[in-house]
């Protein structure tokens, strides 16, 4: 009985491949655009310090512990900050600062009765509140991750080779294969995608009650940050 | 179907088939509260599959959506039938605004707010005007605030905003039993 609850309160996010031509619609485009804003840019700074941090920090071990020459370590800096890191802290920056927000957000307005109210003016709430926040989590994990990821290239190129920073530049083809920025932003696309999913899953799932509210942000962020190291573990086995 | 002095008993059933019939209507709900909840739900879905994106309903709490302001929220219904660019609605909704009799500060203060920050009475008054800006063809109102809008001296912005909504096609007041005169009743047959 109550799995068929939660497959009934559910089956909005399972309906919501069929409404992605509906992020064309002016009104779910704004709720669409803002949540991109709040997801992505408002995390860009955050995004390119830890970026250019972790390309320093991984450059300046491989070359001072394990004995790797700067280019090497710049190559494989590119490697695993586009197959591997990117993606993964890119995601991890958008469960941590998003998810919560936005389960939260959907579960005080459940709460209220906001939904109701959508669908009684003929909105339904899949369209308007669900689609565009799991479509603007995708985009922004995508474009975090990648951002990320060329910041990290840029710390370690800065790190690597200091004033003479231009020529490593000249040398980026070596750093940035067309296969490792589709594999990143592939990845990143797929566990924003999930994440999305998985928030608003949360948010929709938790009982309308002011007790209930607190625990939603919690659980989003660990379901998110679950869900994400399962998924890229199950991509580096099948991939 | 006109409704005059004379009262037309008509079943959930076959109301419920098209709720947008012309006319006032006084649908008897169940006493208990949720149900009464789930039945407006069924009556606004209902009558939103006859006239889409043409129904209104006043529900007692007058919920607004928290994350929009004020004139973001009196837009949306339509804007969302409509389309276009936002921009598109301001003259629309400032000729009612005006209408409405609000001083030209009230309007512009009671505008920029989040919803949070009204009253009872102002969410009422906003989603009254939500309502208007939609052109109805059928009002589905809860009757608390059917009660509380028949209180309201008709020069008050309630008042004036009450008074241009009852023009709409079809008005259903969803209910106890006390049903005022010349209301077409919908009710359970054994009720009738």
């Amino acid at each position: 009985m109550m799995g068929m609850g939660i497959l009934k309160t559910l089956s909005p996010l399972f309906l919501l491949w069929r409404g992605w031509p509906l992020l064309r619609h002016p009104p779910v485009r704004r709720v669409f655009l803002k949540q991109i804003y709040f997801t992505g840019n408002e995390a860009g700074w955050l995004v390119a310090m830890i970026g250019f941090a972790l390309g320093a920090t991984v450059v300046l071990q491989l070359h001072d512990e394990y004995g790797q020459s700067w280019d090497t370590a710049l190559r494989i800096l590119g490697r695993l900050v586009m197959n591997e890191l990117g993606p993964l802290l890119g995601t991890l920056i958008v469960v941590a600062r998003s998810s919560s927000a936005v389960a939260n957000e959907l579960a005080n307005m459940r709460m209220h009765g906001e939904f109701r109210c959508l669908e009684l003016h003929g909105i339904p709430c899949e369209h308007y509140l669900l689609l565009p926040r799991v479509a603007a989590l995708a985009v922004a994990a995508m474009i975090l991750s990648g951002c990320l990821a060329l910041f990290a290239l840029a710390g370690g190129v800065a790190f690597s080779s200091g004033w003479h920073a231009g020529y490593q530049l000249l040398q980026l083809d070596r750093m940035l294969l067309p296969a490792w920025i589709a594999v990143c932003l592939g990845k990143s696309l797929l566990f924003g995608l999930c994440t999305g999913l998985l928030t608003c899953a949360v948010g929709v799932l938790t009982p309308p009650l002011p007790t209930e509210i607190p625990k939603t942000a919690s659980r989003a962020v660990f379901f998110g940050i679950l869900a994400l190291f399962l998924m890229d573990f199950l991509w580096s086995l099948v991939l | 179907m006109v409704v005059g002095s004379m009262r037309h008993v008509v079943s959930h059933t076959e109301f419920f088939g098209d709720p947008c019939l012309p006319g006032r209507w006084w649908v008897s709900l169940p006493k208990d509260g949720n149900a009464a909840r789930e039945w407006v739900d069924r009556l606004a879905s209902a009558a939103q599959l006859k006239c889409p994106g043409r129904v209104a309903v006043l529900d007692a709490d007058a919920v607004m959506v928290s994350n929009l302001r004020v004139w973001e929220n009196l837009v949306l219904p339509l804007w969302y039938r409509e389309g276009g660019a936002l921009e598109g609605f301001e003259g629309r909704l400032s000729n009612l605004l005006v209408a409405t009799g609000l001083s030209e500060d009230r309007q512009t203060i009671l505008m920029g707010l989040q919803p949070a920050a009204l009253d009872r009475g102002e969410r009422r008054l906003m989603v009254l005007l939500r309502s208007l800006l939609l052109e109805p063809s059928c009002v589905i109102v809860e009757e608390e605030f059917w009660r509380d809008m028949l209180g309201r001296g008709e020069e008050t912005a309630h008042g004036r905003a009450w008074r241009a909504l009852l023009a709409a096609e079809c008005m259903i007041v969803a209910g106890g039993c006390e049903v005022p005169g010349g209301w077409g009743l919908v009710a359970e047959r054994e009720e009738e």
